[in-house]
């Protein structure tokens, strides 16, 4: 399917060099309306939105940030958090108006081994607009990546 | 011989089309010259219309306090529009209260100059100067922050306020087409007006700090523009408390010269955060403050010592570390520069041990 006209100026943000050295698509062609509504479909199918998984990132980088970058424990220590901090926030390029705080959040298991990398930015990207980035993209999250973890905490 | 004369139509049409809609686009997109009366005809400058107004002023000298490049974040950007300004956009609504926009108070990085614009510009932002700097040296200061040191043109000086920021630019450069704007904490004994010195750390996948820690070269040029911010130390005389860790030593750099250079003899007690051994950074610069201000403490704290670190220093949380060397902080004031979650969580340390909301600084970007 081609790029919706409207969509292009979105597209623009989201190529290497715009709004951060990589992008947000990797490798993936796909119209920017089909990422989502692909990854979208797999949240819903499993019984999740997209809402709830953001808002659930928001809370770990929340914890995080408080920790001043050292490692803080969660859920009953089923998970720790640790964030690299920096100044300045970076704008959604969604152009929706919103600004995240610019960081690298580690989330870990007991063992120390990881379980996911993820910034401020992708919780407002899976909260606001559903877009997990495209395939092969740096800080792509697989949503059912995100849906594991979150069981494990909340189950 | 039908198909290939309807194929050959369909693309002289395409073409035509085309052609049609670069003329357009370019006729509709002249905006030609425009004028920006400022402060009721005080200065009058002529820009080429179609930029936003943030880099129209900049072409002209005009520098607009900015900490996110232009990028909308910020908010800092805020000028009076009376007139030449479209409605106000959706960028720009989260930063203006309802009072801000019945006085036309508009986000300048936002805004594009169309027609000619009636603004007012505060007096004292006329001092924000650019340069042509050069880069002095650029210094590992531990696995991941640098110190950029940076000379100003020969017969040029600067005058700092500790606690200011200026911004570089990045020019572009492979990983993006267009140069961009990042703001960094000044870190210069203010006494040197010839120099820039920048503590950056690097974020991995981040535009400027990948070109500072793998492009940039001794003696290259760099374009900088400031001082901007209101970060500064208070004159109450009050003992004073410093928290930052990593790159976030910054401003503290410039304010201990500054206590330094006036005999300042106010008690200083400077709890850096940091993980393990390799992310302290200006032990040595750290200790001559100690040998030179003999109210001037340094506490490093590590929140995860490495075994081999052999580290008999504070450790655990550099909040929790601060309430246990000062219990009560009803009569001290406090500095902070982190993160907002950082912010947040020194706030609530302070307070809790008595220290007023309202002596405690920090600048919350
Ligand atoms: C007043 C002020 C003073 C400052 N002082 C200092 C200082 O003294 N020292 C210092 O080191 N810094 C300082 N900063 C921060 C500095 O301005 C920059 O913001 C910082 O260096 C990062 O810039 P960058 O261009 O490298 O990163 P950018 O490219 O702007 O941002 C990178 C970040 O964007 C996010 N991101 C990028 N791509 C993606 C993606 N595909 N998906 C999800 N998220 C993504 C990530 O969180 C990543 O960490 C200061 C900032 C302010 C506002
Ligand atoms: S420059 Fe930061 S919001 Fe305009
Ligand atoms: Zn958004």
């Amino acid at each position: 399917m081609k790029e919706n006209p409207a969509e292009q100026p979105i597209r623009d943000r989201l190529e290497p060099g715009a709004l951060s050295v990589d992008g947000f698509l990797g490798t993936d062609k796909r119209p920017i309306a089909d990422i989502i509504a692909a990854d979208t479909g797999t949240v819903e199918a499993e019984g999740f939105t997209v809402e709830q998984l953001g808002d659930f990132l928001e809370k770990l980088h929340v914890t995080a940030d408080e920790g001043w970058e050292s490692r803080v424990p969660m859920y009953d220590g089923k998970i720790s958090v640790r964030s690299d901090e920096t100044l300045g926030q970076i704008p959604c390029p969604f152009a929706c108006g919103a600004h995240c705080h610019k960081a690298e959040i580690a989330v870990k298991d007991p063992d120390g081994n990881d379980l996911l990398r993820f910034t401020p930015l992708d919780a407002h990207l899976i909260a606001a607009h559903g877009f997990f980035e495209g395939k092969g993209a740096h800080y792509r999250i697989e949503p059912k990546t995100l849906i594991a973890l979150y069981r494990l905490c909340t189950e | 011989m039908t198909f290939w004369i309807a194929v050959g139509s369909l693309c002289a049409i395409c073409g035509i089309l085309a052609v049609l809609l670069v003329i357009a686009d370019r006729y509709l997109n002249d905006y030609g010259i425009c004028k920006l009366i400022i402060n009721k005809g005080a200065r009058e400058e002529e820009v080429e219309g179609g930029s936003t107004l943030l880099n129209s002023l900049n072409s002209t000298g005009i520098f607009i306090p900015s900490a996110c490049g232009g990028q909308g974040s910020c908010g800092l950007c805020k000028l009076k529009v009376t007139a030449g300004a479209p409605p106000i956009l959706p960028t720009e609504e989260p930063h203006l209260s309802k009072e801000e926009r019945a006085d036309n108070v508009r986000l300048c990085c936002q805004l594009k100059v169309h027609e000619n614009m009636e603004l007012e510009i505060p007096e004292e932002l006329f001092n924000i100067r650019e340069f042509n700097g050069t880069v002095e040296s650029l210094e590992n200061l531990n696995h991941d922050i640098k110190r950029l040191r940076i000379a100003l043109p020969a017969g040029e000086e600067l005058d700092i306020i500790p606690g200011q920021y200026m911004q570089i630019e990045t020019p572009a450069y492979k990983k993006t087409p267009e140069p961009v704007y990042r703001a960094y904490s000044i870190a210069t004994d203010p006494r040197d007006k010839t120099h820039i010195d920048l503590v950056i750390r690097l974020v991995p996948g981040g535009i400027c700090t990948t070109y500072v820690f793998e492009h940039m070269k001794e003696q290259q040029t760099l374009a900088l523009n400031g001082p901007y911010g209101d970060f500064r130390l208070t004159d109450t005389g009050k003992e004073m408390i410093f928290i930052a860790g990593g790159s976030g030593m910054a401003p503290f750099l410039s304010m201990l010269a500054h206590i330094q250079n006036e005999g300042i003899t106010r008690n200083v007690t400077y709890f850096f955060g940091a993980r393990s051994k390799r992310d302290l950074i200006c032990l040595d610069k750290m200790a001559a403050f100690e040998a030179a201000l003999p109210n001037f403490k340094f506490v490093p704290c590590l929140s995860e010592p490495m075994p081999d670190d052999n580290w008999d220093g504070e450790t655990g949380l550099v909040t929790e570390v601060m309430k246990r060397h000062c219990p009560d902080l009803t009569e001290m004031e406090a500095y902070l520069c982190g993160s907002p979650g950082m912010c947040d969580a020194s706030v609530a340390a302070l307070t809790a041990n008595g220290m007023p909301a309202e002596n405690i600084f920090f600048d919350k970007f």
